[in-house]
């Protein structure tokens, strides 16, 4: 995740390292699923550049343009993050003066999007750069900071269309959340926004998103589509995915969606499934280390050197909430770039690539390659970390067959 | 049917009525009858010229100030951060907060001196007026606070009889308003009218009319009646400032005392007015420095609810908004701490204050001419040509009037 007080006036290069000018502001969609569509960029002659986001990508220096990008025009659905949200008053149902937004929250994955607004002081201080040394002092005088957070959930995308930010629920009034649950809140609201932005997509669009998104998600989807809706995205998207999110559903569910799959992608589907009477449970390991997103990365890293001592091989870190739910994931490379006092939650990927007890292991081979990754965590039905199952066992595992 | 439509008007305008005329009448503060006073004993009837002068600069601020109030519904310092960002508001606000801490000290100091003038134990009295403040902006609703800040008003008229009891000359006293005096161009009479301009338009008084606007909700189509409003409170205010420069002028002027500051000014007259135009000058005075009091530190608080968006309006119940009265209360509480301490060195505080608003000025009145020319915040209530080129040249006067100011006072240390 990222504040907008972190974005704005960062530097932007071209792909072949030229400068061209500073971030200035944010464009977005002011609905549900406030994703950003535009970066507005001042060139150092101060003329704003309007680049559509897929262009544009975040690196260790700042912001990079890919070579092909285009130039394109604000469109009249698109909304300014800097004079439309930033430093703008909330005002509760009656129109009395609330608060002001201090920053604005960005989740940059799987998507730029806004995920809320942070009231807190600490807020202020990040804009004149003096969050840390506030937070530090804070610290050691033992005063909670706040950096209180409203989702975008609680923000009446309507009445931001018009200018104002309104909070939807009169009775909650401020709802606000700490940064500790932050991550938690994120994760979440990602299924609401999901499910919210498949509504208006074509089926082969929608089709394309699921594919995408992980086991979690996949499930909650089709546990609330109707079975002949289920059937007809499943057969779009690749059979070996298609599996996995039978796999997870009960059995009789998933007895009546696979009648409305399409002929040949039934064949294959019912093939796989037939594997998948060999699931993965007995390669489980429970060589990993779990920790609190509020962590620093200087205490995940003192926690590594404690608890993996006697590891064979370690290449993840985890974070959970209290309820021992899986919310966000880190390589060890990016934890030793960061600065020891990063919290986690700001810098783990919340877009989780997860296995379950009933993946096949066949499935669970092709998504650690498609993705890249070495450690697939394996969840139960609530999301609670159960154990990990590395590439090379599975490899292993596979081969020796 | 004209006879009635002519009450309805009227009707209408005294509901709109209170902010500009409080925010005006609060320019002659305790830090703003001593100056006039010092300025009455010292050139006499001849200052009187710079009134009318001062007037119509002072009307043209406000009402540009309630204008923006009106059409946006929005404080100074909220449209600041709105528009100008986190940084540029906290660099306005740091400047706003100790130039108002000045001149709250200023005004305590004031209070001081009339509790002197009675033959009353300062620190008491203090105490006591601070206790009677907090009251009044915490436990009252914005209807009553009002009612009290233009009851208090009636106190002004002690400087009406103050000055009808010194027997002044009238005719003379009339005639200056319109008739240049040939003293015009000595520097004493510069520097002396620049005081009178600066203790007049402050930087305070601008910020406060506009968020005092604010909460009373005034809608766009009473525009009419606030500008009218801003105008008459200007004249209102500098009604009074006339009395206060005759009370001293036909006196102590006319006797040749000299006067070495304007704290004395009570004292110094009773000799040729009278016990009773004396008591009813420090009662001015102590009037005077209590509205200065509530209202500045009022400010200090609605510019930092507007800032950085704390509940901050005189609206809302004293629970909802904690932080605007413990930032009241605090601010007081240390200038009295301050001014009751023997070794503070309260005259170079004064003068830093004066510096200080002096410098906000400008910077005020930049925010106030670039947002009142917007059109996106402004819509079609943006200035006309005409008014604009006005407006831009009375800042700009004022503005060199008021850095005229500080560095002659500067100097002159």
């Amino acid at each position: 995740m990222l504040y907008f007080s972190e974005l704005y006036k960062e530097k932007v290069f071209t792909q072949d390292k030229q400068y061209v000018g500073k971030v200035d502001d944010l464009l977005f969609l002011a609905n549900e699923t406030p994703l950003i569509t535009k970066f507005v960029v001042k060139t150092s002659s101060g003329r704003l550049l309007y680049v559509p986001r897929q262009f544009v990508k975040k690196n260790g220096i700042g912001f990079i343009l890919r070579s092909d990008y285009e130039e394109k025009e604000k469109k009249e659905a698109e909304y300014s993050v800097l004079y439309q949200l930033q430093d703008q008053q909330i005002v509760d149902i009656d129109g009395a003066k609330v608060i002001r937004v201090n920053d604005v929250v960005i989740h940059d994955a799987p998507d730029f999007a806004i995920s809320g607004i942070d009231i807190g002081f600490l807020g202020i201080f990040r804009w004149i750069g003096l969050a840390k040394p506030f937070s530090w002092l804070a610290h050691t005088l033992k005063i909670h900071t706040t950096s209180d957070f409203i989702p975008w959930s609680e923000i009446d995308p309507q009445e931001v269309a018009k200018n104002r930010i309104v909070l939807k629920s009169e009775q909650e009034k401020l709802k606000k959340l700490h940064p500790e649950d932050l991550a938690e809140h994120l994760e979440h609201a990602n299924i609401q926004n999901v499910l919210r932005s498949l509504k208006v997509m074509d089926e082969e669009m929608s089709a394309r998103v699921i594919a995408d998104l992980n086991v979690d998600y996949q499930r909650e989807i089709f546990r609330r589509f109707s079975p002949q809706h289920a059937g007809e995205i499943l057969s779009l998207i690749e059979a070996d995915e298609a599996v996995d999110v039978l796999l997870s559903l009960e059995n009789e569910r998933r007895e009546e969606i696979v009648k409305f799959i399409e002929k040949d992608k039934k064949k294959a589907i019912l093939h796989l499934l037939h594997l998948a009477k060999t699931p993965i449970g007995h390669l489980m390991s429970t060589e990993y280390v779990t920790v609190s997103s509020n962590m620093t990365v200087k205490e995940v890293l003192e926690r590594i050197k404690k608890e993996s001592a006697d590891f064979s091989e370690l290449e993840y870190v985890y974070a959970i909430n209290k309820d021992e739910q899986i919310v966000g994931v880190e390589t060890l490379h990016e934890l030793l770039l960061q600065k020891p006092d990063t919290p986690f939650y700001r810098i783990m990927n919340q877009n989780l690539i997860l296995g379950r007890l009933t993946t096949p292991k066949e499935i669970a081979l092709r998504r650690m390659i498609k993705y890249s990754i070495y450690c697939l965590p394996i969840v139960d039905e609530n999301r609670k970390l159960l154990g990990v199952v590395s590439l090379q066992n599975v490899a292993e595992d596979l081969v020796g067959e | 049917m004209n006879k009635k439509s002519f009450f309805t008007k009227l009707f209408i305008f005294l509901g709109v009525l209170g902010p500009s005329v409080i925010t005006t009448m609060a320019g002659n503060d305790g830090a703003g009858v001593i100056t006039y006073s010092f300025a009455g004993a010292q050139l006499g009837y001849a200052v009187l010229f710079t009134l009318p002068i001062l007037t119509i600069l002072y009307g043209v601020t406000q009402e540009m100030g309630s204008r923006i109030a009106i059409v946006t519904g929005k404080g100074l310092g909220d449209v600041i951060r709105e528009r100008y960002g986190v940084r540029i508001a906290i660099f306005v606000f740091a400047i706003i907060i100790i130039a108002n801490f000045g001149t709250l000290i200023t005004d305590v100091a004031a209070l001081k001196t009339g509790a002197q003038m009675l033959h009353l134990a300062p620190v008491p009295f203090i105490i006591i007026t601070i206790v009677f403040c907090f009251w009044i902006v915490t436990f009252t609703k914005y209807e009553k606070s009002q009612k009290v800040f233009l009851t208090g008003m009636i106190f002004y008229l002690a400087y009406v009889f103050s000055a009808i009891k010194g027997s002044p000359h009238w005719g003379q006293a009339l005639t200056s308003l319109v008739v240049p005096a040939k003293e015009m161009f000595s520097k004493n009479y510069l520097i002396t009218s620049i005081a009178v301009l600066g203790t007049t338009i402050t930087p305070w008084g601008q910020f406060f009319v506009q968020s005092y606007m604010k909460d009373k909700n005034v809608s766009v189509t009473r525009l009419g009646y606030a500008k009218l409003e801003a105008y008459l409170g200007a004249f209102l205010s500098n009604f009074f400032t006339f009395f206060i420069i005759v009370a001293t002028a036909a006196t102590l002027f006319v006797h040749h005392i000299p006067m070495v500051s304007g704290e004395t000014a009570a004292l110094a007259i009773e000799p040729f007015a009278g016990n009773f135009a004396s008591l009813l000058f420090s009662l001015g005075l102590i009037n005077a420095a209590i509205i200065g009091i509530i209202i500045v530190s009022l400010t200090s608080a609605y510019a930092f609810s507007e800032f950085f968006g704390f509940t901050g309006s005189l609206d809302e119940p004293y629970k909802k908004g904690k932080p605007f009265y413990i930032n009241f209360l605090s601010n007081i509480i240390i200038a009295a701490l301050l001014v009751i301490t023997p070794w503070f060195p309260l005259f170079t505080v004064v003068i830093y204050t004066q510096a200080l608003n002096g410098i906000l000025l400008p910077i005020f009145f930049y925010f106030i001419l670039k947002i009142i020319n917007n059109k996106e915040i402004m819509g079609k209530y943006v200035n006309g040509r005409l008014y604009n080129i006005f407006s831009v040249v009375s800042t700009v006067a004022i503005t060199v009037a008021a850095l005229a100011a500080i560095a002659v006072s500067l100097i002159q240390r």
